[in-house]
């Protein structure tokens, strides 16, 4: 695990959104890929979100860094990046792999992009009510579970284009809902019958 | 009992793709996937399946969830009920018998000359 206090600022006018929020909250996962949770304006709110994301217990690290304008270390990150570095110590000997130093320099602000939880989070966020809704369509009985199995697969389509996950809501809301109903419909109706 | 169910060409994809390990557990994309069909479409078969008897479903153990990076929903995981497999076998042994039977009855240039 690894540790990074110096953050580059490309030169391409981000200056501005820098100074605005220049507290930076950043994951790091298990391989080292390190990214960008979100700017805040306040170390405190940095601090905050990053607590909050390191109390779920997952094996991913969180932590505040400052991008400075001038692309520039911020001297009074060194005892945070000392902290990281004992935090990043004890990881290693924990799961008994060195600390890569290749990953301890800062990426540039390009190189962060959106965490693969903050994806899963933000497709849950709108999915799960979407499949809730939809699986109205269904005897009662059944609604939570067909909208569970639906949610999980529309998350993990969460790397596929937008084609290919559209095409997948199309499809569960045009032919996979109306035939599911229809068959469980059918076989509730049979079975009280007899 | 098991149900006996409509062979359509989706549904043999499937319990082909089933048969391949009996007695693994998948779940609905995973299978989708083997069997070549559109994500999305394989819900009503295995709905069917499930049923009919032939098939049966269980939540993700939510220790497994746990471990994996980043966190997800739980998946639905499929495999077949006791003499399933069997009832799967001999409906597409008598799927293809059908086609077979089927086959014979058209011309054999397509054309009827």
């Amino acid at each position: 695990m690894a540790w990074g206090v110096e953050a580059k600022m490309p030169s391409t006018g981000n200056e501005a959104s820098t100074a605005a929020l220049p507290w930076v909250v950043i994951r790091q996962d298990g391989n080292g890929n390190r990214y960008r949770v979100g700017r805040y304006a306040t170390r405190e709110e940095a601090q905050r979100v990053g607590d909050a994301l390191d109390s779920r217990g997952h094996k991913q690290l969180y932590w505040t860094e400052v991008l400075s304008p001038e692309g520039r270390a911020n001297p009074y990150l060194l005892r945070d990046f000392e902290q990281g570095a004992r935090r990043a110590q004890l990881e290693a000997v924990r799961e008994k792999t060195p600390p890569s130093l290749e990953t301890s320099t800062a990426a540039t602000d390009d190189e962060y992009t959106i965490a693969p939880q903050d994806l899963t989070d933000r497709r849950l966020q709108w999915g799960r009510p979407l499949f809730e809704a939809l699986a109205h369509v269904l005897p009662a009985d059944s609604r939570e579970r067909w909208a569970e199995e639906w949610t999980a697969e529309w998350v993990d389509l969460g790397e596929r284009r937008l084609r290919t996950r559209v095409a997948f809501l199309m499809r569960v809301a045009l032919r996979s809902l109306p035939s599911i109903a229809w068959t469980l419909r059918l076989s509730a109706r049979r079975q009280s019958a007899r | 009992m098991a149900k006996t169910l409509r062979m359509t060409l989706q549904t043999q994809l499937v319990l082909r793709t089933l048969l391949e390990s009996p007695a693994e557990a998948r779940y609905g994309l995973e299978l989708s996937q083997a069997a070549g069909l559109p994500t999305g479409t394989i819900h009503p078969i295995l709905a069917r399946l499930e049923n009919a008897g032939w098939l049966v479903s269980f939540w993700e153990d939510r220790g497994e969830i746990e471990r994996t990076d980043p966190p997800r929903p739980r998946r639905r995981y499929y495999r077949f009920a006791p003499g399933g497999a069997e009832s799967a076998r001999v409906a597409l042994a008598g799927a293809y018998q059908g086609g077979v039977a089927s086959a014979h009855l058209r011309p054999a240039n397509g054309l009827g000359s």
